[in-house]
């Protein structure tokens, strides 16, 4: 099983800690004038996002997590899974809920996302940072409101719900930042 | 932070990495002349012994380099006692100092050190002229030290005793939340444990206001060092902190050390055999100012990276 010397820590390396995956987020090396020497780390926990420090004697190993990322395209949800491919090889993976999380609503068939796989298996699903989806509902538009900086709800094809400017119509393709959730830009077909 | 005095002159301008190069290596070729200007004044003489050697001194946590023919000194003392022992007199040696695996904001494998040996003084009178060096060197005024024994250290910042159980401990450095409740107290010595309490709970918090002198180090931690004649339980060993970091450690040399129990040798490494001149060592203190480390004080600067002309 790989593991890694406490002298190879850098942040973003992948360790396996009481059985969950974790990244290291900081390294610090402390010792005292003629003492044991020690790595005082943060890590992240990859599943849940939860930072916790943990200390760990110079010189010891920790066993690697088996974490890599990988860029697939979204095909399609059977509303269990979420399955995606491998454009370079076609392999084809599925996701859970789990995986995916809130970030469904922001899979669009086509798009490039980012899967975090531990044991080959994925455990994160990062959506593309901007995605287009088409409006599906939202209250008649104001035209020639293009100022007054007033704003909607809007219904997308993927169930999202976005604030959007009021001279937006139903039934047009729109851009969204997916890490906030805020409407960008209109997108002229 | 309150306002500190500075020493001789005003405290020159913040080192940053930004700097230009010119000014960094200005204000690093300035301290260096400090040192010596400050040892020349007081007679100690400058040495430059040799960084190579084919037999280690017995440290249980310091890692010599290796190199070509040998280990690259992790600090000058090796080649310093023999020339104490000879009858040389106060000497000092400002040399680059090599520790395999150091590695960090505040370590790197190699610093420069300056290492130096005073006849008949005890450790307060050495104490004071590391601070009186700092001073000279642009640090806070020797006068605004905090003097205090390492119990003492340990008990305000730990709550615990630094000679307690591993189990006691251990409990304390869960309970600072520095160890996790499901390691056992058993993983690691005791005196790991109060490495790693000194380290992360009392160490940060040494000297935020002013230079700290600890005193009085566990005898069990410091083979080199003469006991107290008082409570053997201490060694005649100190350390300065500013700033939360360690800048010096000295003591009272041991005459004949004891044998380091646990001190790990590297593979293919052999034992200096310091008995040809131990028994003339005069009596003496001796100490080590990380200089890296007192610039990266003096200036501000964020790591010792910022501070090494070739980080």
């Amino acid at each position: 099983m790989a593991s890694y010397n406490t002298n190879e820590f850098k942040s973003g390396l992948k360790l396996l800690i009481d059985g969950e995956p974790y990244s290291i987020v900081e390294n610090e090396f402390v010792k005292p004038g003629k003492g044991q020497a020690f790595n005082r780390v943060k890590i992240r926990n990859i599943k849940s996002g939860r930072v916790i420090e943990r200390t760990f004697k110079s010189g010891d190993s920790v066993e690697a997590a088996d974490v890599v990322e990988v860029d697939m395209q979204y095909l399609y949800t059977d509303g269990e899974f979420w399955h995606f491919m491998d454009p370079k090889s076609y392999e084809q993976i599925s996701a859970d809920a789990n995986a995916v999380g809130d970030n469904n609503v922001w899979l669009k068939e086509q798009d490039e996302c980012t899967l975090t796989l531990w044991n080959d298996t994925p455990i994160q699903v990062l959506p593309p940072n901007q995605v287009e989806m088409k409006i599906i509902e939202t209250d008649p538009g104001l035209r020639g409101d293009t100022a007054t900086g007033g704003t909607k709800p809007a219904k997308l094809e993927s169930g999202a719900v976005v604030s959007v400017p009021l001279f937006i119509e139903e039934g047009e393709v729109i851009r969204v930042d997916t890490r906030s959730g805020e409407y960008l830009s209109r997108v002229k077909k | 932070m309150s306002p500190r005095r500075p020493g001789n002159d005003a405290q020159p301008a913040p080192l940053h990495p930004a700097l230009p190069l010119r000014q960094r290596l200005a204000r690093r070729a300035r301290l260096l002349r400090d040192i010596r200007a400050f040892f020349a004044a007081r007679e100690v003489l400058e040495v430059d012994t040799p960084l190579r050697t084919q037999a280690v001194v017995p440290e249980v946590h310091i890692r010599p380099l290796a190199c070509e023919g040998g280990w690259l000194l992790p600090s000058p003392e090796r080649y310093l006692k023999p020339l104490l022992a000879a009858g040389s007199g106060d000497i000092y040696q400002l040399s680059h100092a090599f520790r395999a695996g150091e590695s960090g904001r505040h370590h790197a494998e190699e610093f420069l050190l300056c290492e130096w040996y005073r006849l008949g003084k005890t450790i307060e009178e050495l104490a004071q002229e590391v601070l009186e060096l700092m001073a000279t060197c642009g640090g806070p005024a020797a006068d605004s030290a905090r003097w205090l024994r390492y119990e003492q250290s340990f008990l305000e910042h730990c709550e615990a005793h630094p000679l307690a159980s591993s189990a006691e401990l251990h409990a304390a450095a869960v309970k600072r939340g520095v160890a996790s409740e499901g390691a056992s107290p058993d993983s690691l010595p005791a005196a790991s444990w109060r490495d790693l309490l000194m380290s992360l709970c009392v160490q940060p918090a040494l000297g935020a206001d002013g230079p700290v002198v600890l005193t009085h180090f566990p005898a069990s931690d410091s083979p080199l060092a003469t006991p107290d004649a008082e409570d053997a339980r201490w060694a005649q060993r100190f350390e300065v902190f500013w700033g939360g970091l360690e800048l010096a450690n000295g003591c009272r040399e041991a005459r004949a050390p004891d044998a380091v129990a646990g001190a790990a040798l590297p593979a293919g490494a052999e034992y200096l055999d310091t008995t040809q001149w131990s028994a003339d060592l005069p009596d003496c203190a001796g100490v080590a100012l990380g200089v890296d480390r007192l610039l990266m004080r003096l200036t501000g600067a964020p790591s010792l990276e910022a501070v090494q002309p070739n980080p």
